[in-house]
């Protein structure tokens, strides 16, 4: 070894800010200056870590000019600044403290995460916006099956038509049939209604011709019928611009089911508020024959009205029902001589053909509703699966604001975490499903009110991620419960119609009414009704003058028969599974609906 | 004559290691005493080396340390300065120990099948 600088000579140190000050850098010639200042440069290293290499490339370049040779040599010598600066550069950040491998580390993999995300967001996005939905089936077409393949001869939405264009009721007296008459009117309510009866004639006579008919064979689509607007415009008092008229719907069009107007059953309603208080006319003018004609036509509207299939007309179907029921039972309590034996048991033989909650309730509509809702919003692989696409974005944009139908592109992101399609179809026909076995339960073997079909399709979407994922479901989602509700409710009014016609031709046989409901049993009644509170047979108590018929209510206490004295209380008491207490003791009255204990 | 940059990689540190293990040196002393030990078969530039140390020390294999050389500056100017010392630690000399078995392994097997004719790597001879 030659021209070797001593190296057994002074104090030790970790670090070149020791007692003795290093050499600088600037105290080399200027080429090896810049070399070492070039080095350092791209090393990018931290601070301390550069006066390091600084001080110690000087301390090398100082002892080759010490040795003799000369800078341009010592900088041949030393290769390449930019390879030497990034091979230090490495060698340094492996003496690096560990928490910063760790901290580097954990930089890599986010940068490494928020790479791969945006590349699965940019593929999906892709996908979404060239995946394109596929229409299998056109819903209008579906819904109206049934309908189209009535005769003309047959159907009843024809004369229904005719009855509300002849009608000539102005807004004021239509609200009155509306409103004012779902009691039995009083003599001066009477006075009121009979000009209004006599004028209407014809319509009341083409209703019952209609009832009559086998079917509604109303056909559904997207027009508003215009005959039938401007009548509305007319009767309304011409308030705001008249009605316009739309093309006729072609069958090449494929709409969606969503928004199919169902524009029958305003008029029918009319029609059965029409019916309702001519029979409450023909009880007060002791026309039996007219009441059991309307009574029958209500109960045929009410089967009509079930078609074309969806919950909603289910719903109408039900309430004219329960106006059927009603009419019958204040008819039974106002003149109870009033209806035949023959003219009791046909219509008994009518309401007991309604059947139970089951047959009352359809949920194949809103299958149709939810499944076109899918055929138009996802792809279709052939094998009941597809994503969400951005047509159907615009579609659920178009839904929520018809006015501003453009789909954000956020839609491209969040449809990342939408459930897929085959995913939502089961999620919702099974709920569906569960909802139409439920109806098979009596009320009062239902379990808790978390067990059942609604709660748990809730409680799937406790999650924020569960909510975005099934959001389709939770807005098109029909309220289960309450359909449930409505439809065992209007068995239990059905059945109490029933038992009160047994109870008159019982007390017509026997004269006297009799003291409990077994006596009616079999002779008057297959069976005793049960009550929806606890599963009992419904209650029956004598009184001056006559009898009560009820149910505990909601809350299952037994008040005597006393009804509930305002209306939210009579409400909470039909809620059949909810632990709302009234404000006073009371049961929900079946007969008489205006009876003789209340408060 | 040069040696192939792959083979340099393997032969570099063990050569430092071993010139450590004699004693503590620096930088220049380490770069000097390569090539001229070895005829400048295992020259290396400073780009090269500095890094390898600072490798070497990072796996813990050998330790530096700032000590004061009393020699003169850079310029001349007199008075002492410092120099960044390696030694080589009890895990390196293990490194070392190692590395020579499988080196001498090496050695051997291109003996044995006539690459080379006598050992031609001899360290702290």
């Amino acid at each position: 070894m030659t021209n070797m600088p001593n190296s057994n000579s002074g104090a030790a140190s970790f670090g070149p800010a020791g007692k003795s000050p290093a050499v600088s850098a600037a105290s080399l010639p200027p080429d090896l200056r810049c070399l070492v200042d070039r080095v350092l440069k791209k090393s990018r290293l931290w601070r301390c870590e550069r006066s390091d290499v600084e001080a110690e490339l000087a301390a090398h370049f100082a002892d080759g000019l010490a040795s003799g040779a000369a800078p341009a040599q010592l900088a041949i010598d030393f290769g390449n600044p930019a390879s030497a600066a990034k091979l230090i550069r490495r060698g340094k950040l492996r003496n690096r403290p560990r928490w910063w491998h760790a901290l580097n580390r954990a930089r890599q993999a986010a940068v490494l995460g928020v790479v791969a995300l945006l590349l699965f967001v940019g593929i999906h996005a892709i996908r979404f916006y060239i995946g394109q939905p596929t229409l299998r089936f056109n819903p209008v077409e579906v819904m109206n099956r049934e309908s189209i393949a009535i005769p003309e001869s047959s159907r009843a939405w024809p004369l229904y038509r005719q009855a509300i264009l002849s009608l000539d009721l102005n807004d004021a007296e239509r609200n009155l049939l509306a409103d004012s008459l779902k009691n039995l009117p009083s003599d001066a309510e009477f006075a009121q209604i009979k000009p209004l009866l006599e004028r209407s004639r014809r319509s009341l006579e083409l209703t019952r011709q209609g009832a009559s008919r086998p079917a509604l064979g109303y056909i559904a689509g997207h027009t508003t019928d215009h005959e039938l607007d401007m009548k509305a415009w007319e009767v309304g008092g011409k308030k705001g611009l008249a009605p316009v008229a739309h093309p006729s719907e072609t069958s090449e069009e494929n709409r969606d089911a969503i928004s199919i107007l169902l524009t029958h059953f305003s008029p029918m309603r009319q029609l059965v508020r029409l019916l309702r208080a001519d029979s409450y006319a023909a009880i007060h003018e002791e026309d039996s024959r007219r009441l059991t004609e309307n009574v029958t036509a209500i109960l045929a509207m009410s089967v009509q009205a079930r078609s074309p299939d969806a919950i909603i007309s289910r719903l109408v179907s039900i309430a004219f029902l329960n106006v059927a029921g009603e009419v019958l039972r204040d008819a039974l309590a106002a003149q109870p001589d009033l209806l035949s034996d023959s003219q009791l048991r046909d219509l008994a033989h009518r309401f007991a053909s309604m059947g139970s909650a089951a047959d009352l309730v359809s949920l194949q509509g809103e299958r149709i509703f939810f499944d076109d809702f899918l055929q138009r919003t996802y792809t279709d692989d052939g094998n009941g699966d597809g994503r969400f696409t951005a047509e159907g974005a615009r579609y659920l944009a178009a839904l929520a604001d018809p006015s501003d139908p453009v789909a954000p592109p956020v839609y491209a992101v969040s449809s990342i975490v939408l459930a897929n399609r085959k995913d939502l179809h089961d999620v919702y026909h099974g709920a569906l499903d569960r909802a139409q076995a439920e109806l098979r339960v009596p009320p009062w073997q239902l379990p808790e009110s978390s067990e059942r079909a609604g709660a748990s399709f809730e409680r799937s979407l406790e999650t924020p991620l569960a909510r975005v994922k099934y959001e389709a479901i939770s807005i098109l989602m029909p309220a289960l419960s309450r359909v449930y509700t409505v439809a065992t409710n209007a068995v239990l009014e059905r059945d109490a119609t029933l038992t009160a016609i047994a109870i008159e031709l019982y007390r017509r046989n026997y004269r006297s009414l009799p003291t409990s409901l077994d006596a009616l049993v079999p002779s008057y009644l297959p069976a005793i009704p049960l009550d929806n509170a606890d599963g009992k047979p419904l209650r029956f108590v004598l009184c001056e003058g006559g009898y009560v018929l009820y149910s505990l209510g909601a809350d299952r206490q037994d008040a005597g028969g006393v009804s509930a004295q305002n209306q939210r209380d009579q409400t909470l008491l039909r809620q059949f599974g909810r632990t709302s207490e009234p404000t006073q003791p009371a049961d929900w009255v079946l007969f008489p609906r205006e009876h003789p204990l209340a408060r | 004559m040069k040696i192939e940059r792959e083979l340099m990689r393997g032969a570099g540190p063990v050569a430092v290691l071993k010139l450590l293990n004699r004693r503590e040196m620096y930088g220049y002393e380490l770069v000097e005493t390569l090539a001229e030990r070895t005829d400048g078969a295992l020259a290396m530039g400073q780009s090269t080396l500095y890094p390898m140390l600072y490798n070497l020390e990072a796996q813990g294999f050998i330790e530096g340390y700032w000590k004061e050389a009393g020699t003169k500056g850079a310029g001349g100017n007199g008075g002492s300065r410092d120099r960044k010392y390696y030694r080589l630690t009890d895990k390196g000399k293990k490194r070392l120990a190692e590395d020579s078995r499988q080196w001498e392994a090496v050695t051997k097997a291109m003996q044995a099948i006539g690459v080379i004719s006598s050992v031609a790597f001899a360290f702290g001879a």
